[in-house]
């Protein structure tokens, strides 16, 4: 059996095997304890610094808080640390290759009869070397990525407060991460934008799926405004909740949609007064052919002028109709039917008839609306002129179904002779509806009715839609004459 | 005086809380001188207000204040007086904190490496400070041990590693650190059950009779 260990005895051996500086001080801050690896470090050796001050040996040392640091530990009993951090230069030490070594210090009381203090000197230079080589590694990829991303990326936490930007944020914005992080997230927003960044319970509320990019404003650090889109993610880091934003300068492109905007808003314009001056135009001939009726005789003459003059009112009322409306390549029809019919049971002058209108909503192509607003025209004009007696009714429906619609005109007239043709019909209004028919590629059928007659037409395939949709779906406009 | 510090209102007198705070004032602007020399500049550091309260009262008030995580510096002391001491700092803070006190050169990622040895150290300034302050003006001896840095909840942080004991108290101080024109709030912590509370007391009490003797 051995015999037991005698610390006292091997108690240098012990510290000067120690990976780490050693120094033990008096209450008098001179120097006791200098273990070996002190003296490799600083390169003074033993007998150069044992029983002299530590201050002596180290003037540079001699700061308040070093002193105070001694001093609780003497006095106070209190264990310090003293970093790198915080502290540039604190023993000067260096490695076998001369570089210098960077330490921290522990300083602590040692419980003896005599106040003693322990000065132990930690090696930290590998563990910062690791630390940056991880950190450099680890950055390496994901910089190739966000930092040559041409669009601004900044982390906030849920608070708002700026973590982090890359270098497209700091170009775009005009200012240095530095001086942005550990500020509010509205440093680089307009402050009057509706639009706001999600902060606490908006924040934890975002979904982590992909959201809908955002349009907002930001502000750069010289007060100008720019146009942002934004997309937002929601992530979380250890127990906390970050949100990080990609904000692309979207200012180039809103002039330019902004210049497309106007350009479509003066084309609108300029359509509606070319419709509305149309229609002008087209009353201003129907008005002197009215004035020229009235200073004739001839009755036979009289009504030819009437006729060819509501033939010009129903064009114009297509153009009128038009120009009521946003949309200039198709038109609604039902109303256009309702004003006709209007207009018509006005022209009778008190005579006692009734047009009953039953229309369903009917978007049509502009190159049926002139068209079909004559032949309508035609075929109620010609019900009231061969309507029996008063009272009179007349019916008139527009129906609409999915690829055709019909428009039937019936009077409860005499009646058509039994060897009536449409086709051979030498009278200008028929020949006017059968050619416009053939024109938008419908059908007239003279349905057969107990009393009066009954003109249906149908429009079959056409690109006309019962829904109140846009004209977005007809195709190239056809140039097409009407005779 | 708040409705938080009801529970304890009966350790601790309306004049012996005010007579703490003053030492720990003290305390702590001993710790801003020595702050401001190792940064040369000017560092403020005040502690408003006392509160006293049992531990599961400080974690609900902590966390009501605090949403986000927390950085804790921790040390314990011994002696007449037994407990630990927390500077406590919402994890947001603390970076900010280091980074006004570093220098302003030090690109964001070198200090982000330096942060846990900065904070261990800032941690140590002050409560040691605090705590020397204590021990030389109630006339003890403490024996303190070394810093620890430790992140999370109010519940971890307050809570820690320890036995949870139900009769412990917690001495709570908010701080303000004002550093080149920012203003960084955080808090201080003196966990200590009742038996350490009462001696405290009895020490302040003394030191009060103390101060009326000489006048």
């Amino acid at each position: 059996m051995s015999p037991p260990l005698d610390l006292t005895r091997i108690g240098s051996d012990v510290l000067d095997v120690l990976d780490t500086g050693i120094i033990i001080l008096d209450n008098d801050h001179r120097i006791r304890v200098w273990n070996a690896w002190m003296v490799r470090a600083s390169d003074l050796a033993r007998s150069a610094v044992l029983d002299r001050s530590i201050w002596e040996v180290f003037p540079t040392l001699s700061d308040a808080r070093f002193r105070g640091v001694i001093d609780d530990a003497l006095q106070a009993g209190v264990s310090s640390i003293l970093t790198h951090a915080l502290h540039a230069k604190l023993l000067p030490l260096h490695q076998p290759d001369s570089r210098p070594l960077l330490h921290n210090l522990i300083i602590r009381p040692l419980s003896q009869d005599i106040p003693h203090c322990l000065i132990q000197v930690n090696d930290v230079t590998l563990a910062v070397e690791r630390e940056r080589l991880l950190r450099e590694r680890r950055d390496a990829k994901y910089r190739a990525v966000v930092d040559t991303a041409q669009d601004a990326i900044v982390t906030t936490d849920a608070a708002g407060t700026l973590q982090w930007m890359n270098t497209a944020a700091e170009r775009i914005f005009g200012l240095s991460s530095w001086d942005a992080i550990g500020q509010d997230i509205d440093l680089l927003l307009s402050p009057g934008d509706s639009v706001h960044w999600p902060r606490n319970q908006d924040a934890l509320a975002l979904r982590e799926s992909v959201l809908r990019p955002i349009e907002l404003t930001g502000r750069r650090r010289n007060g100008s405004l720019l146009n942002l889109e934004l997309s937002l993610a929601r992530w979380q880091g250890e127990d906390r909740v970050f949100v990080t934003g990609i904000l692309r300068d979207v200012t180039e492109r809103r002039l330019v949609r902004d210049a497309l905007e106007q350009a479509v808003a003066d084309k609108t314009m300029l359509l509606r007064e070319i419709n509305h001056r149309v229609k002008n135009s087209l009353q201003l001939v129907s008005g002197l052919l009215n004035l020229q009726r009235a200073s004739i005789d001839d009755n036979l003459a009289k009504s030819l002028l009437k006729d060819a003059s509501d033939r010009m009112s129903a064009v114009a009322r297509v153009h009128h109709r038009l120009y009521l409306s946003d949309r200039f390549r198709s038109l609604d029809f039902a109303p256009f039917l309702q004003e006709l019919c209007d207009d018509v049971v006005q022209a009778l002058d008190g005579s006692v008839c009734d047009i009953i209108l039953e229309a369903d909503p009917l978007e049509i192509d502009i190159d049926h609306a002139a068209p079909l607003g004559l032949i309508a025209n035609e075929l109620i004009t010609n019900a009231v002129k061969h309507r029996d007696s008063d009272p009179a009714i007349i019916h008139v429906s527009l129906q609409c179904a999915s690829d055709s619609y019909a428009l039937t005109v019936s009077d409860q007239g005499p009646g058509l002779p039994s060897d009536f043709d449409a086709g051979r019909s030498r009278t200008l209004g028929m020949r006017i509806i059968t050619a416009l028919t053939r024109q938008i590629g419908g059908t007239m059928e003279i349905l057969p009715a107990p009393k009066g007659t009954t003109f249906r037409l149908t429009v079959r395939g056409s690109q006309n839609d019962c829904l109140d949709q846009d004209d977005q779906t007809s195709g190239a406009p056809k140039k097409r004459e009407v005779p | 005086m708040s409705s938080e510090g009801n529970s304890g209102e009966f350790l601790l007198a309306e004049l012996e809380r005010d007579a703490l705070t003053e030492i720990i004032n003290i305390g702590v602007s001993r710790a801003a001188r020595n702050l401001s020399q190792m940064i040369e500049d000017q560092v403020h550091l005040s502690v408003p207000r006392t509160e006293i309260m049992s531990r599961d009262q400080a974690v609900a008030w902590l966390s009501e204040r605090e949403s986000s995580g927390l950085v804790a510096v921790g040390q314990n002391f011994r002696g007449s007086f037994s407990g630990q001491a927390l500077l406590i700092f919402p994890e947001a803070n603390s970076l900010e904190l280091v980074r006004t006190l570093l220098n302003d050169t030090l690109p964001l990622e070198e200090i982000v490496d330096l942060e846990q040895e900065a904070l261990a150290e800032i941690g140590n300034v002050v409560l040691n400070s605090c705590l020397v302050i204590m021990a030389n003006m109630l006339k003890q001896v403490l024996d303190v041990s070394l810093p620890r840095v430790m992140h999370g909840s109010s519940q971890v942080v307050l809570l820690g590693a320890n036995e949870i004991d139900p009769d412990e108290m917690i001495l709570f101080l908010t701080i303000d650190f004002a550093v080149r024109a920012r203003n960084i709030n955080g808090y201080i912590a003196l966990l200590m059950d009742i038996r350490s509370l009462t001696a405290l007391r009895t020490l302040i009490s003394e030191y009060l009779n103390g101060f009326e003797g000489q006048e």
